[in-house]
């Protein structure tokens, strides 16, 4: 052991210099990926033969001169697998010539905190993270930037992926109107279960927020909130501070569109609170509206089990199309109706999928399970009753888990996932 | 690759300490022999991958000789404390070692170990004072099989920071050892600076060659020992802060030289490999031998040591202090397997270059599986790597992979598995990967050889190795702690009682506080204030006090009872300590 971390700790002092041409030949800024970057070492070591650069290497220093980022002159690159670190000369307004690079690509950009007694500033995007980080000579005033200082780049280039699920984001449409219909909720001692449009969205919760665009497929809405005791230290009834209020409201310009008055809860029976809402978004998901009656399909057990194996076996075969194909109507649906055209959610959900396949080498579907049917019975939604959830992904040290509302679209014998 | 980077620093090391002419060299010898079990086209492999890596590490060699001389300016130096012998942790660390564990691991036919101390927050030695010094002496190997080991075993590392080499492979239970603490008492101090740059001391000479700005080049003479501490001072005879140093055999400048030598050297061995110079390994081990001596660095005749002293601030002078006269203390004590090998166990692994050998406690081969790395024992016959679990299928000489969330082997052999995910039950295996019992538990729980089920409805279970469940009527919460046989348990009234490694109540539910029992007391909570009871409950001592505080330890690591912030305090016997 020791004689390896020695040998680390040799390697990891390795500099490798040169005396190449001036000119800015090798430009970092135009890199964005890590093949990229390898593409861009494979070129210097090409071009500096003397040198000794192994674009193999999983840690390469490499401080050959004309590197730069953006005609700012780089004195040293350290590539390694995960990150790029690019180091400014010092004393030559190197830090600002950089910021002001960045800048010029991305964007104005405030200082992120920090404690310590350099300057830091972030950028995020699809393709990369940068950090840029100044360390001034004389101090940590901004004015300081000078003749003074000089900067860390640090770039962590991301994966880019291909499948359409991963690129959601690209396909959501913004509308002038993008209301997001919302249900507070205000209460003391008792639970509550919410139906929106027939469909059960929460039991006996006592949370306070619920988005409602989720389960809105057309103009007339209908919710349904049953008020019930907390039923703690075995008590039955309400306490007697027992209340609850709620509000439908448009988030997008804070408009109250239906209130429920707050009222006092008495006696030990449930409290139904119904109302009709109309909603007015720019966009009404297909959802389940085409979806067939299941109530009396009697094959329906078989066909939720058989549609929790198929995405069992998609995704212990690693099959990208076949996850892309089962969740794509859901998560399209569900961001859209949220106008989000953030790459995070769709690119965080794909990559939660990956971690499930890299980590878990079995799945298990519950087999005895109740069925609750919603909207109608185009909608429904499973309990699992000798598992803790309809699928569970199993690798060592590693579970993952996944219950979802299911649909027949009209046509199919198949059920979807589509919330 | 690791025997070739082995390779370089054993070479570092005979040039860096080592003046005497490398064929009655013993650590090169004892190097050259580690090549004895390896082909010779093995060796041409290891060669040939590696001459590169060693260029770039001599690349390093190169530039890390070549420390600037700076001038600092006075608000930039830094001092230290002047030299002086600090004995105050001398009592301390002789007591320091009341429950110290090995971890044993094997690879390649040899045992590796690792010791910790698991007594205190640090897992390592307490650090000692100036001008004190100490030494780990192994005397006595305690085998599993039987076999007590006293004979070349001093020289085995006791190391709490890395793995080391301690010979065959077969389970330790447990190791003897002596802790040598020695001590100066009497120093000589010996000065050099540039008014007096050349002194005589004890029949050799210490010359200061250079001083400037912040370094100082100083030689001794071979036949002078090594001095405990060497200080530098600025022109007001201030103690500057080192910031760095070389010692060498040979003068400063010539290292370059060295290891462009070596590396020819290295060169050439992958020359000849190639060539097929060699028909075996004993014709390249000899060659090894004979032309080392051939390097001319080996040659350092100059009869004196050369020592490079870098400082935060301008060095003028320089002391040495030597050792005149010293004392020795010194303490036996045992180091545990921290994973002892358990009759249940029988058969441990061992990795190789390309397999997984399985052997029994006499270190002898019994099943071996290619291709498997990095395999953990967690318990009799189950394994884990960084990705599956296993069961060692000894009928048909196989691993089975074990596809579940988590398996754990008990104490006593019983296995617990949680088959899908963390929130669910264990289900129960013999030693035999077969179920058995008909509970499931929410938590299992292990506390010395006890092992508890906890069920949904908060009910425990001691299980016996059939996983036989007994339940254990009125305990609501069990301590982790195992000690003097005693372990606390508490009812749903939260009154604590006592129960023993055997799992039978021996002291009732009447404790409103407790703390473990140490040295056959401990002092418990009833009608109000704290008392001392021995290991049946019987009151010994009513303290009258009722607000006890955080248990410490005095110097021999012994309990302190301390009540009302320190007002009052008893030791380890339950007698009153006075002020």
């Amino acid at each position: 052991m020791k004689n390896v971390i020695f040998y680390i700790v040799l390697l990891a002092s390795i500099s490798i210099t040169s005396c190449g041409k001036d000119a800015l030949k090798y430009d970092f800024s135009k890199i964005k990926s890590h093949a990229d970057t390898k593409g861009l070492i494979a070129k210097i070591q090409l071009e500096n033969e003397d040198e000794d650069i192994d674009s193999t290497s999983s840690f390469e220093q490499i401080t050959i001169k004309g590197m730069h980022y953006a005609g700012v002159p780089i004195k040293e690159a350290l590539i390694t697998d995960n990150y790029t670190l690019l180091t400014t000369d010092t004393l030559n307004f190197s830090a600002k010539n950089l910021l002001e690079a960045i800048e010029a690509n991305n964007g104005l950009i405030n200082l992120t905190d920090s404690y310590s007694d350099r300057l830091e500033f972030g950028w995020k995007d699809e393709t990369e993270d940068k950090t840029l980080k100044i360390n001034l000579v004389n101090g940590k005033h901004l004015a300081a930037f000078g003749d003074k200082d000089y900067a860390e780049l640090t770039i962590n280039y991301k994966p880019i992926y291909t499948i359409p699920l991963a690129n959601i984001h690209k396909e959501i449409k913004t509308f002038d109107n993008q209301a997001k219909y919302v249900l507070n909720t205000r209460s003391y001692d008792c639970v509550y279960d919410i139906i929106v449009n027939d469909i059960i969205i929460t039991e006996s919760s006592n949370e306070t927020e619920f988005n409602l665009n989720n389960y809105i497929v057309g103009p007339d809405s209908s919710i349904k909130i049953i008020v019930k005791p907390r039923q703690k230290d075995g008590a039955k009834a309400f306490n007697e501070q027992a209340y609850f209020t709620a509000a439908i409201v448009n988030n997008e310009n804070e408009e109250i569109i239906e209130a429920i008055e707050k009222t006092a809860l008495k006696g030990s029976t449930p409290i139904v609170f119904q109302t009709d809402f109309n909603s007015t978004l720019p966009y009404y998901p297909k959802a389940w509206t085409d979806g067939a009656d299941l109530r009396n399909d009697e094959r329906l057990k078989d066909k939720v089990i058989a549609l929790y194996d198929k995405l069992g076996k998609a995704m212990l075969a690693k099959d990208e199309q076949a996850l892309n194909d089962i969740f794509y109507q859901k998560d399209f649906e569900m961001q859209q109706l949220d106008f989000d055209t953030n790459f995070e959610p769709a690119r965080s959900e794909w990559e939660t999928y990956l971690s499930v396949q890299l980590y878990c080498y079995k799945y298990t579907v519950a087999n005895d399970f109740d069925i609750e049917f919603n909207s109608g019975g185009k909608l429904i939604y499973t309990y699992a009753k000798d598992k803790s959830d309809m699928i569970i992904f199993t690798g060592k040290g590693h579970d993952f888990t996944l219950n979802h509302y299911l649909y027949q679209p009209k046509g199919s014998n198949e059920l979807k996932i589509i919330r | 690759m690791k025997k070739l980077i082995y390779l370089i620093t054993a070479l570092l090391t005979v040039i860096s300490c080592d003046n005497s002419q490398p064929n009655d060299n013993p650590e090169l010898n004892e190097f050259i022999s580690k090549l004895d079990d390896k082909s010779i086209e093995e060796i041409k492999e290891e060669m040939n991958s590696n001459v590169k890596q060693f260029e770039s590490i001599s690349k390093f060699f190169e530039n890390s000789f070549s420390n600037e001389i700076e001038v600092i300016v006075k608000e930039d130096e830094k001092y230290e404390e002047a030299f002086k012998i600090d004995t105050t942790g001398i009592s301390k660390a002789l007591y320091q070692f009341n429950d110290i564990v090995f971890v044993q691991t094997f690879e390649d036919y040899e045992s590796q170990l690792e010791f910790t101390k698991n007594n205190s927050d640090s897992s390592k030695p307490i650090n000692l004072g100036e001008g004190v010094s100490q030494k780990f002496i192994p005397n006595k190997i305690y085998y599993h099989d039987g076999e007590i080991r006293t004979d070349s075993i001093a020289d085995y590392e006791v190391d709490f920071t890395f793995d080391e080499a301690w010979g065959k492979v077969k389970p330790i239970d447990s190791i003897d050892i002596t802790y040598n603490l020695n001590y100066v008492k009497d120093y000589d101090v010996v000065e050099v600076s540039l008014d007096k740059p050349k002194v005589t001391f004890k029949g050799g000479e210490i010359t200061l060659v250079k001083a400037e700005g912040n370094y100082i080049y100083f030689t001794l003479s071979d036949t002078i020992d090594s001095p405990v501490r060497i200080q530098g001072y600025n022109a007001e005879g201030k103690v500057l802060d080192r910031s760095g140093y070389s010692n060498n055999g040979i003068a400063p400048g010539e290292m370059k030289s060295v290891f462009t030598e070596m590396l020819g050297y290295f060169k050439k061995l992958q020359e000849k490999l190639n060539d097929d110079d060699f028909e075996n390994t004993a014709e390249f081990q000899e060659y090894l031998k004979n032309n080392l001596s051939n390097l001319d660095f080996f040659n350092d005749n100059d009869g004196i040591f050369h020592r490079q002293y870098y400082y935060h601030g301008n060095v003028k002078s320089i002391k040495l202090y030597f050792e005149n006269d010293s004392e020795n203390r010194e303490t036996l004590f045992t180091a545990r397997n921290y994973k002892p090998f358990k009759e249940t166990d029988d058969l441990f692994a061992m990795e190789t270059e390309d397999a997984t050998v399985f052997l029994n406690s006499k270190g002898e081969p019994q099943i071996t599986i290619k291709g498997s790395d990095g395999l953990e024992n967690t318990g009799g016959n189950f394994y884990e790597d960084y990705n599956y679990f296993y069961y060692l299928n000894r009928a048909e000489k196989r691993l089975d992979t074990l596809l579940v969330y988590d398996v754990k082997v008990f104490n006593n052999g019983l296995v617990g598995i949680l088959p899908e995910q963390e929130n669910e039950h264990y289900t129960l295996f013999t030693s035999d990967n077969k179920p058995i019992g008909s509970k499931s538990y929410w938590l299992m729980r292990e506390v010395g050889d006890l092992l508890f089920g906890i069920t949904d409805d908060d009910k425990y279970y001691i299980l016996d190795e059939n996983a036989n469940a007994t339940l254990l009527t009125g305990v609501t919460k069990i301590s982790d702690n195992l000690s003097d046989d005693r372990i606390i348990v508490s009812n749903a009234n939260s009154k604590i009682g006592f129960m023993n490694s055997k799992g039978k109540m021996v002291i009732p539910f009447k404790y409103s506080d407790a703390e473990d029992f140490e040295d056959g007391i401990t002092a418990v909570q009833f009608n109000g204030t704290y008392k001392f009871i021995d290991l049946n409950g019987k009151v010994l001592f009513d303290t009258k006090e009722d607000d006890i505080d955080f248990l410490k330890k005095d110097d021999q690591e012994k309990r302190i009872y301390s009540f009302d912030y320190g007002k009052t305090s008893y030791n380890y016997k339950g007698e009153l300590i006075k002020k």
